[in-house]
């Protein structure tokens, strides 16, 4: 049953994924007098932070050295306290020709009529296909860490890592933190991508990272017990987790409408956007991973530049008090991307808006 | 038995986005010309507190005095993981890649609650190794 619109489903700004993006441009617009509602499919809201139990990297401004868990709270707390509506288990179901949106909550479709959509959703883990993965015992490390810290539940007791990434080497030192052992970490790279530091933190732990080396196939009956891996090397295992990258939840934005484009450095395929996060549909914007993978203070800052941007366009904000807020914004996000794993992803953001001006300047022609 | 001199040692190779170690600072000893330059310590600032230790999300800090006694030195090592090692015990010193070094003795075991669930365990270390040690093997539950 579709229940009838009426004035009470008139919000000015519905921001869909309640992680640190979405919360970022709930506290810039609720903010600013905009009447403004999150909505998460999730029973909690905070996307993954809560799952975070390590200290963040960053600035002051960004909550640095605060463990991600309690970034949530307090990020949380900001939305609320700025006047945002958090409405959970509700799961979008895509957008009409009126501009409503249909959404899902206690098995009933409802709708909402919002002036502007922020697309918050994340991304989603990747994978890789090889003999014997579909076993139990064989996950995302990102499931792992759900188990681990939201349901303290160790997904094994003797586990080994694909990938050396961040999250890879993160979960793993989570996980040596709930007593389990990690075994190894393997990765197809000849170097380790994530932070020097978070790898020091896991190699001084004792857990050693096997370079150059790919996952054969896992075997066992019921259960994963053993994994072979290139180079004559064999693990007995209970668990295999792997953390081989994100990719952004590209579904709601292509309902949306929003024109599709591709960046390997940010993921690969995410919502073509403008330097304020506009897609190419005039009334929905993207921030965080949506938008192209990145980390948790680029989507929270993010997050907030869609925001400022999506009430300014309503007319909430002065132009150039919201101008001189986006410029702060601005400043800290190019801060991120610095250094030499950001500044990659500046080059490919900035790719991004040009491709954008340049359709539209195609388009006008 | 005169002063010990400590002084933080920061193992932070690479330019990422991140600078708790600089605000943590109560002497200002630690500078960063923006946020993903890496830090610089002006030893003759650092008192050797131990809050940049502390603070770092990397774990990358730790404190070094060299004059403990004749044969010793201190390292005083960030560590989060549980049960905490008690004072006065032998435990494992390990290398940057986690090979046992030497024993050690625990001098000290120190949690504030500013110090957010990391908490700092200071351990008696022969000179010779004081350059090796960077952690300890894990206490057994």
């Amino acid at each position: 049953m579709v229940t009838v619109p009426g004035s009470e489903n008139d919000i000015d700004v519905l921001i869909i994924g309640a992680g640190p993006a979405g919360l970022g441009a709930a506290i810039e617009s609720a903010g600013s007098g905009a009447s403004v509602l999150v909505m998460d499919e999730n029973s909690l809201p905070g996307g993954q932070l809560f799952k975070q139990i390590h200290k963040f990297f960053g600035s002051e401004d960004h909550f640095a050295g605060v463990r991600g868990f309690e970034i949530g709270k307090i990020l949380l707390e900001q939305a609320r306290k700025a006047g945002t509506m958090i409405k959970l288990d509700s799961k979008v179901l895509g957008l009409m020709d009126d501009g409503s949106v249909p959404y899902m909550v206690d098995e009933k479709v409802k709708i909402i009529r919002p002036r502007k959509i922020i697309i918050a959703v994340g991304g989603k883990e990747n994978t890789i296909p090889f003999p014997g993965w579909t076993l139990p015992g064989i996950m995302t490390a990102g499931a792992a860490q759900t188990m681990t810290n939201i349901h303290r539940t160790l997904p094994g007791k003797k586990i080994l890592m694909v990938g050396s990434g961040n999250v890879g080497l993160i979960v793993s030192y989570h996980l040596i933190q709930a007593g389990a052992v990690v075994v190894g970490i393997i990765d197809i790279a000849n170097e380790i991508s994530g932070y020097r530091v978070h790898a020091d933190k896991i190699q001084r732990a004792g857990v050693p990272v096997y370079l150059n080396r790919k996952i054969l196939s896992a075997t066992g009956s019921g259960r994963v017990d053993t994994v072979n891996i290139s180079g004559d090397l064999e693990f007995k295992v209970d668990s295999v987790l792997l953390a081989v990258g994100l990719s952004p939840l590209t579904d709601l934005a292509r309902l949306f409408g929003c024109r599709i484009c591709y960046s390997k450095a940010l993921g690969g395929f995410m919502p073509l956007h403008d330097e304020n996060l506009l897609t190419t549909n005039k009334n929905v914007y993207v921030c965080g991973d949506v938008a192209g993978i990145e980390e948790a203070n680029t989507a929270l800052d993010e997050g907030r530049l869609a925001g400022i941007s999506a009430v300014m366009n309503l007319g909430y904000l002065d132009p150039a008090e919201g101008t001189r807020r986006k410029q702060e914004v601005i400043k800290r996000l190019r801060e991120l991307r610095r250094g030499m794993y950001g500044e990659k992803r500046e080059l490919a953001k900035k790719r991004v808006v040009s491709e954008y001006k340049k359709m539209f300047l195609n388009n006008e022609a | 038995m005169k002063e010990e001199l400590r002084t933080a040692v920061l193992e932070c190779w690479e330019e990422i986005p991140c600078n708790p170690c600089v605000t943590a600072c109560p002497a200002g000893a630690i500078t960063m010309r923006s946020l993903s330059d890496l830090p610089v310590l002006e030893k003759n600032l650092c008192t050797g507190c131990g809050l940049c230790a502390v603070a770092c999300p990397g774990l990358a800090i730790i404190i070094l005095a060299d004059n403990h006694d004749k044969l010793n030195g201190t390292l005083t090592i960030p560590y989060e993981f549980l049960p905490l090692p008690e004072k006065g015990s032998i435990v494992t010193g390990t290398d940057r890649r986690g090979v046992s070094i030497c024993s050690v003795e625990v001098l000290q075991v120190l949690c504030a609650t500013t110090f957010r669930e990391t908490c700092l365990v200071k351990v008696l270390v022969p000179k010779e190794y004081l350059n090796d040690v960077r952690g300890i093997k894990r206490i057994q539950p």
